[in-house]
């Protein structure tokens, strides 16, 4: 039903003078919204490279999930774009910068819930148009892995493990979109196995601060859960029978405060003993790997992102770790340990350093893994019609 | 003034450029998937139709539903990232008053636009000499039926595409106050709370 008799060639990209990152600072505005938090953030990345963030918004959406005891995808997808341009002009206000100053538009494009994702994409995707500036679209999950450089400077080779709600994985980086993953659950996040306990225990939701409270009165001892894979000499994890166990331990207890204390710190002191078990494997494996390429790097990087880390009992379980294993580790603020734009919009600066821009054509991805190949090849988890997660 | 028109809310992805008298551009493809992916590329080109640049537009005007819920949030999220630089306004019309609207121009009938919205529903609305006597609502089959039969329209329009131009240029005479782009979603989300309870219905 076109109405003009000569219709034009596709034009996915607008037509944007190039971006030269050498010779001009960059200001990007990022987006996010591949969860439950509406985010948006700009920070400006000098042409030496240097990391300033001007601002960083996030609108949490626990209040509409908490009664659900979980993210309910659609309830997210209408809060998302309720609030989103609300979110985008503060961090622009905030930043103290006018739209026409900025060099690029990034947004998350997966892997999370579709329904946010689009929303966020497609504001961007608008933007992006309305400014006639690129469009950059990032893996919520490469901004998770570069989230240390917000605060400090973090030189590669690290190793990264992200432990959040919807991802817990193990990744060796050793450039922006180089990773090479060395072992993923093969089915629950650990940050879902916290909302799944504190819900089966009536303790509310988001469930992760919830049993670290409940944790402190209790024994770490008093309940004897699974611990799937541990010594094993892959670093996978599996965490979907500790929250059934959970649910059977408490269905069994008295169901009293105490019981509820006691299984919290239980299930904690299981998550940490998993995490560092896991972890320390995957030291092995990340030293092994350096040693065939470069000898001299020690002491290594170890990097602990995504709200998971959040928990004191397990940052100081990695703490100990590190310390066991010779690593420093470089956990990131709190506030860049949970999702946040401002992730984003760092890793958008670094790919727009690199000439990386995308087409306004880009697909909203419900799964996308930072190791496409290994995901590919060896993947850890059920594929789907939507590929594999990791 | 040149107002741009964006629906997403269906099967077709549909982008117009309209000035006060005329159609300037008009894209509708049948694509049924991939919206998302579809629109701003369609948007570029279809202002290269009309020979005109994003900062031609000075209005946006947007199909606010019903329809399925991921397409209509893609034009409403597209165009609140559009407007926001500029502060363009953008005006939301549903899809039962574009319907409306096409068949009856004189503005002489009384008409029912109605939308299947599965699950057993209908989301309609009526229309009486250009004038909405009965907002969007969506109810079981059998009693919006009986509903729509006591009202004795003239007409009775069924899902169709929504006609780009005439979404465009129902917002010429609108503002955002009167008609902001809210998305109009026929059902709250499907969740149950814990033990099975339908949860109370939210401002979200």
């Amino acid at each position: 039903m076109t109405l003009t008799p000569q219709i034009p060639p596709p034009r996915n990209q607008h037509d944007i003078a190039r971006f030269e990152p050498t010779t001009q600072d960059a200001v990007i505005l990022g987006i996010e919204s591949s969860c439950d938090e509406t985010a948006a953030a700009v920070l400006r990345r000098t042409k030496t490279g240097a990391i300033h963030l001007l601002s960083s918004i996030i609108a949490s959406q626990d209040k509409h999930h908490r009664p659900f005891g979980g993210v309910v995808p659609e309830i997210a997808a209408r809060a998302h774009l309720s609030v989103i341009e609300t979110i985008i002009e503060r961090a622009v206000t905030e930043a103290k910068i006018e739209y026409s100053d900025l060099s690029a538009i990034a947004a998350t494009s997966g892997p999370g819930l579709i329904g946010g994702v689009i929303t966020g994409l497609l504001s961007a995707k608008g933007l992006a148009l309305s400014l006639n500036i690129p469009l950059i679209a990032v893996n919520h999950l490469e901004g998770h892995a570069l989230s240390p450089n917000l605060s400090a400077p973090c030189p590669f080779p690290y190793l990264l493990l992200l432990v959040s709600g919807g991802h817990t994985q193990l990744l060796s980086v050793s450039g922006i979109g180089q990773y090479t993953k060395l072992g993923s659950t093969v089915d629950d996040a650990a940050g879902e196995a916290f909302d799944k306990s504190a819900k089966v225990m009536g303790l509310g939701f988001p469930g992760g601060p919830k049993i670290e409270q409940m944790a402190k009165s209790g024994r770490p001892d008093a309940f004897d859960l699974p611990r799937p894979f541990y010594k094993k000499e892959h670093a996978n994890f599996s965490f979907s029978g500790l929250k059934t166990a959970v649910a059977r331990a408490y269905e069994r207890s008295d169901k009293s405060d105490t019981a509820r204390a006691d299984l919290s710190a239980s299930f904690q002191q299981t998550i940490c003993d998993v995490l560092k078990d896991r972890t320390k494997t995957a030291m092995h494996l990340f030293k092994q790997q350096l040693n065939s390429t470069e000898s001299e790097i020690a002491p290594y990087r170890f990097v602990v992102a995504g709200g998971v880390a959040a928990n004191k009992a397990i940052r100081e379980a990695l703490d100990q770790l590190c310390q066991e294993e010779g690593f420093n580790l470089m956990a990131p603020p709190l506030k860049f340990c949970t999702d946040n734009a401002a992730m984003i919009a760092l890793a958008g600066a670094e790919r727009l350093a690199l000439g990386h821009t995308d087409s306004l054509d880009v697909k909203a991805r419900p799964r996308w893994p930072l190791d496409t190949f290994a995901a590919h090849n060896n993947p850890s988890s059920g594929s789907g019609k939507n590929g594999p997660k990791s | 003034m040149i107002i741009l028109g964006l629906d997403t809310t269906a099967k077709n992805c549909t982008v117009s450029l309209v000035d006060s008298a005329r159609v300037l551009a008009l894209q509708s493809e049948p694509i049924g998937r991939g919206h998302a992916e579809r629109l701003a590329p369609m948007v570029l080109e279809t202002l290269h139709i009309a020979g005109l640049s994003v900062f031609d537009i000075d209005k946006i005007t947007v199909c606010t539903g019903p329809g399925s819920f991921t397409g209509l949030r893609v034009a409403l999220a597209f165009a609140k990232g559009l407007a926001l630089p500029r502060k363009i306004p953008i005006i939301g019309v549903n899809a039962l008053t574009v319907w409306a609207a096409e068949m009856d121009p004189e503005q002489s009938l009384k008409i029912v636009s109605v939308s299947d919205v599965r699950r057993g529903q209908l989301c309609w609305s009526a229309f009486d000499k250009g004038r909405c006597i009965q907002p969007p609502i969506t109810q079981e089959i059998d009693r919006a039926r009986a509903e729509i039969a006591k009202l004795s329209a003239d007409k009775l329009i069924e899902d169709k595409p929504v006609n780009g131009a005439v979404l465009a240029w129902l917002g010429a005479g609108l503002t955002p106050d009167l008609a902001p782009a809210l998305p109009l979603y026929s059902r709250p989300p499907d969740a149950k709370l814990p033990g099975g309870v339908t949860p109370p219905q939210t401002d979200v």
